[in-house]
């Protein structure tokens, strides 16, 4: 047995299956949820406390690894802009 | 080899831009000082009213060491407007209630004492609060401790209560060292408020846990990131190193302050990722001022501290930038490493601008971004490539190529044991 699978167990495996199935997860719902806390959930989450590791979760979410980069707008087009804050 | 003579930046300049960052204090005190600003199209533009008026602060402090009287004077018109935010009934309650927090909840306060207007009730309750033994019950990173004991300077300045750990700025990122290739957004923040609080804005000469050479030299990466980054927030504040520092400029530091320079230039204001054009246009009115000043008024601030610290140090970047009589290739070398890479940067117009002479001394900033590129990338051959180049022009002996080469040593190690 490959050291993934052994991480579960016949039964979990059954659960993740039978969630996946009957569409008792709302993956759409949830994409919706935290995509208005991504960019902030980003920089303000911990890492998760794996000490006891006795908690099984059936959903899990991946942050992507490093630093996301919001790009700057065309400096051109912020000229527009620097009327209104200086008046 | 002739002897270059090196200027330092027009002074009236730097009046101009601290004045610019001043009036938008203003601007940003009476429309964010009560309520703070919250975008209902944008969660991230989220301003709380304490942040700006402690930024407020923090610019009046560093502004009030410039001597040009129309600075002095603004900083005192300033400070007249931002004492009943620092010192209102919100303030008071923080104080007593939060003991833990209450230098935080007394920073505007305190910077404005500093200036000469001071509040005598205010500090008797700050004081009855902090000796309450709830005060040392909060735990802080390095940098905010290093921050609570400035504080606590600025407060006992007129006593002779000292009561500081001798060991705390080594274990901030000024003793341990800022990874030059790898570190994160968090870890530069970390390192340029360690600075900015150890040396009490520059005011205070105070021994360094290391040598400053080795702290330049890691702020010199930093830079090379925050511009490649376009990340002109952090940048500002990384350039801060040398005013605080009272060190000269090298000419990476001195390219970076013509960088910023000539971004706030082109776009009127020192600009961060979070101002949306097409939000602003969808706003009117007040909205619309509203929504400009909470998502500029920070960078805008950066700006105006940089420009206060280099005209209250005397110590500023060299104008023209200086000419390397080396003229070896390096920079040539690198820097067609970097175009590679489809989208150019806004310091690369500045770069081709310049003199191949003066590129010459800029060889040491675009390595550290080429490695910084090609290490965010997880692109070994790309490093292995730009430290190719740094050692056929002897630039090896930087900490960003040591850390790089001790990268593909682990990485080589790594994959014979797979």
């Amino acid at each position: 047995m490959s050291a993934d699978k052994a991480k579960l167990s016949e039964t979990e495996r059954e659960i993740v299956k039978t969630l996946l199935d009957t569409a008792a997860v709302d993956f759409k719902a949830i994409g919706e949820a935290l995509s208005r806390y991504g960019p902030s959930a980003a920089t303000a989450l911990d890492f998760e406390d794996v000490f006891c590791g006795t908690m099984r979760r059936f959903v899990r979410v991946f942050r992507l690894a490093g630093e996301v980069q919001v790009p700057l707008e065309e400096l051109a087009r912020l000229r527009e802009v620097s009327g209104e804050l200086h008046g | 080899m002739p002897e270059e003579r090196r200027g330092l930046w027009d002074e009236a300049d730097l009046v101009r831009r601290l004045l610019r960052a001043l009036e938008v204090a203003e601007r940003a005190l009476k429309a964010l000082g009560l309520e703070g600003y919250a975008d209902p199209e944008n969660p991230e533009v989220d301003v709380r009213p304490e942040k700006v008026i402690s930024e407020t602060a923090l610019l009046l402090l560093a502004a009030h060491r410039v001597r040009e009287p129309n600075a002095r004077r603004r900083v005192h018109h300033l400070a007249g407007l931002l004492a009943p935010f620092a010192r209102g009934e919100r303030v008071r309650a923080g104080i007593c209630l939060e003991p833990q927090l209450a230098r935080d909840h007394a920073f505007a306060h305190t910077c404005l004492s500093v200036i000469g207007y001071r509040d005598d009730d205010l500090d008797r309750l700050l004081s009855a609060s902090l000796q309450d033994q709830a005060s040392s019950g909060h735990e802080r990173l390095a940098h905010r401790d290093l921050e609570q004991e400035w504080l606590a300077r600025l407060q006992n300045q007129h006593s002779a209560l000292r009561c500081e750990d001798d060991r705390l700025p080594a274990r901030s990122m000024l003793g341990t060292g800022l990874d030059p290739v790898g570190c994160r957004r968090d870890d530069i923040y970390a390192f340029t408020h360690a600075l900015i609080y150890f040396t009490d804005i520059g005011s205070r000469r105070h021994q360094l846990p290391r040598p400053v050479t080795a702290i330049v030299e890691e702020a010199e990466s930093a830079l090379a990131r925050c511009l490649d980054d376009e990340d002109y927030d952090l940048g500002g504040e990384v350039l801060l190193t040398w005013p605080l520092l009272h060190q000269r400029w090298t000419p990476t530091a001195s390219f970076g302050f013509v960088a910023l320079a000539t971004v706030e230039d082109a776009a009127g204001f020192l600009p961060a990722p979070i101002i949306k054009v097409d939000r602003y246009r969808s706003l009117t009115g007040e909205a619309r001022s509203r929504y400009v000043l909470a998502t500029t008024y920070h960078t805008a601030y950066v700006m105006g501290l940089l420009c206060a610290c280099i005209l209250g140090s005397g110590c500023g970047p060299d104008s023209p930038l200086p000419h390397s009589f080396a003229g070896r290739g390096a920079s040539e070398a690198l820097f067609g490493l970097l175009e590679q890479e489809g989208r150019a940067r806004h310091w690369q117009a500045t770069f081709t601008g310049l003199d191949p002479s003066q590129r010459e001394d800029l060889a040491p900033m675009l390595l550290n971004m080429s490695l910084r590129r090609a290490t965010r990338a997880v692109d070994l051959p790309a490093v292995r490539s730009a430290l190719e180049i740094g050692a056929a022009y002897g630039l090896t002996s930087t900490a960003s190529a040591r850390r790089s080469a001790a990268l593909l040593r682990r990485a080589s190690n790594a994959a014979v044991r797979v």
